[in-house]
């Protein structure tokens, strides 16, 4: 059976043209098939799946059909909480962790009759790189085996590109969902903030999180969110709002729409490739053809909204794993650990001004969000080799996702082509706080006026992939003796007992931390608040 | 262990870029030390999904 998408099964289940159980068995022989080679699973739950597809397939017979999910199987970023069944974040350090209860999207989607294939890889904790020591392989790349994914949702990205599930839930806290989709050549759609619960999801940053769909196409994600998305009493930064109905919103018709290109971001500020840029010209006279009204829009520079973000979030990652990193700082990825340590040389007024500083961006928004209905920009891409990556490169880069999770607004990232040598290429259409809707009208009308989604990765049973590069060895840091000696001293503060390696990597971390942190250093009116503030009511 | 949270605050003090006048010095480093005891209270593990009690407002607000 060729892969199929959501919006095509969930037609033919609809009518008993297929059956549930039959695309269950066909989905598990093919990760049974080709999974090897891709590592985009770390746990199947196949009993798990032929029984709720058989209690689909009952259901719609005695004509209690649930909707679009009924019958759908997918599969879960291992950090999404499902009851029963372990929750590792891809860790050690958690590897036996079993939850009690779903995650409140992942109640959701069996509330809608999805059939749970199993669970994903995940950079670990969501929150890494490719890492070469954890307990599991890191996920490949469908279309070249020897490259990254992108992450951190790196299996739902390989997954649903090679057609090993229908769709997926991802995590996007500096552009998790939105990386492995480019990179992978799918769908990917960061939602408004607080539009889908993060109840039961592993905290990476409580102030950025967001739980994600993850699909082939634009449509299906729509799909995915009309389930997903709803108010949850339980989850304090949940909005409660009504939902609209997402798949009505792909009418195909974007003429008079007036989108922002944010052509400084990728040309100049994060450049891309020239593959990606010719791609981009190419998507944007897409939209043109379709009727969009397009106009350069430049935002502030990339380094603004990484620092905000970067010192905000890594001091929340920290709050949440710190017993673990001072008991058992050997029980995570090394990968994990040169990012997250750093935390400690963040202060309180860093944080804090990152915070204001958010406000501050929000504000920025305000006027884009009222001249534009969307803005555009690049997606990440091409996908480097697995082999080239280096913690390190977390600290050094901006990034074309991440102003967008400071935003706070939706950010779909789609395939706008490949390269020569095969690789996707991708943009990002960003909308309005809660337009979500319009955004994935957007893309979808791109999508329906491009052939890109007629083509999937050539995968052959049996294939074997290259072998894993080794751990990379810690950058060498570019500071003094007397640097290292405080960092020393705030690391036994922080309670931290660091082998030499680990220590090097808290090292090489500390210039960069600083930098952020001065980028934000000004002076400030004290009636500029923070985007954080505390509320009666708060749970 | 003293000689260290003595150590711990002069680092403090460094990164902060703050001097303190010599006459102010020991009562500054005793508040020092009654912070970090203070600190010590709070030092307990936590379930992940414990939630901050502030929460992010999206809504803009202009500069003032």
């Amino acid at each position: 059976m060729p892969p199929l998408t959501i919006a095509e099964a969930a037609r033919r289940i609809a009518t008993r043209d297929l059956s549930p159980v039959e695309l269950t068995e066909a989905l598990l022989a093919r990760i049974e098939a080709l999974d090897p080679q891709l590592n985009a699973y770390i746990r199947p739950t196949p009993e798990l799946a032929l029984r709720q597809a058989r209690a689909a397939e009952a259901e719609i017979a005695a004509g209690r059909y649930r909707g679009p999910m009924h019958g759908i199987p997918f599969a879960l970023k291992d950090i999404f909480s499902t009851a029963g069944i372990p929750t590792t974040g891809h860790s050690r350090s958690a590897i036996d962790h079993v939850p009690a209860e779903d995650a409140h999207t992942v109640a959701r989607l069996h509330e809608g009759g999805g059939v749970l294939l199993g669970k994903l890889a995940t950079h670990e904790f969501a929150h890494g790189g490719p890492s070469f020591d954890l307990p599991w392989p890191p996920a490949r790349n469908p279309w070249n085996t020897a490259h990254v994914t992108g992450g951190s949702s790196s299996g739902s990205g390989a997954a649903v590109a090679a057609g090993l599930a229908l769709g997926a839930m991802g995590s996007d806290t500096g552009g998790s969902i939105r990386n492995p989709a480019a990179l992978c050549g799918i769908a990917g759609l960061k939602p408004t903030y607080g539009l889908l619960s993060r109840r039961g999801v592993w905290t990476n940053s409580f102030s950025y999180d967001h739980a994600g769909p993850m699909a082939w196409t634009v449509e299906d994600c729509a799909l995915m969110l009309g389930a997903l998305a709803g108010h949850d009493p339980l989850d304090p930064a949940s909005a409660d709002r009504p939902v609209p109905d997402y798949r009505a919103a792909l009418t195909g018709d974007i003429r008079g729409l007036r989108i922002g290109v944010l052509r400084d971001l990728y040309e100049r500020d994060v450049p891309i490739p020239a593959p990606a840029r010719e791609a981009m010209e190419a998507a944007l006279e897409v939209l043109r053809g379709l009727g969009a009204v397009l106009e350069d829009v430049t935002i502030r520079p990339a380094a603004d909204y990484y620092a905000v973000k970067v010192l905000t979030a890594e001091s929340e990652l920290y709050a949440v794993h710190e017993q673990g990193l001072r008991e058992r700082p050997g029980e995570f990825g090394e990968d994990f650990l040169g990012r997250s340590l750093a935390a400690i040389l963040i202060r309180a007024e860093d944080y804090m001004q990152a915070q204001r500083e958010r406000r501050v961006i929000l504000a920025e928004f305000a006027p884009l969000y009222a001249r534009y209905d969307a803005l555009v920009t690049a997606g990440p891409g091409p996908a480097p080799r697995l082999e080239s990556w280096r913690t390190i490169h977390f600290w050094q880069k901006g990034s074309l996702t991440t102003p967008f999770n400071v935003g706070g607004g939706p950010a779909l990232a789609q395939c706008i082509g490949f390269t020569p040598e095969g690789l996707p290429l991708a943009m990002q259409v960003v909308g309005r706080p809660f337009d979500d809707a319009k955004v994935l009208r957007i893309g979808h009308a791109y999508e329906r006026a491009t052939p890109w989604r007629d083509r999937r990765p050539a995968l052959t049973p049996g294939a074997t992939p290259p072998p894993l590069p080794p751990v990379p060895d810690p950058t060498p840091a570019g500071i003094g003796q007397a640097e290292r000696d405080r960092i020393a001293l705030i690391a036994r503060r922080a309670g931290l007992s660091l082998n030499e390696r680990q220590f090097e990597l808290l090292c090489a971390a500390a210039p960069y931390v600083e930098q952020m942190a001065g980028r934000l250093r000004r002076p400030r009116s004290f009636t500029e608040e923070p985007a954080s503030i505390f509320r009666f009511g708060a749970i | 262990m003293p000689e260290e949270m003595e150590l711990d605050f002069q680092s403090a003090l460094r990164v902060a870029g703050i001097t303190l006048p010599e006459d102010r010095y020991p009562v500054m480093l005793d508040a020092y030390r009654s912070y970090r005891a203070l600190v010590e209270i709070l030092d307990e593990p936590m379930p992940y999904a414990e939630e901050p009690a502030a929460a992010p407002r999206l809504a803009p607000s202009p500069r003032r």
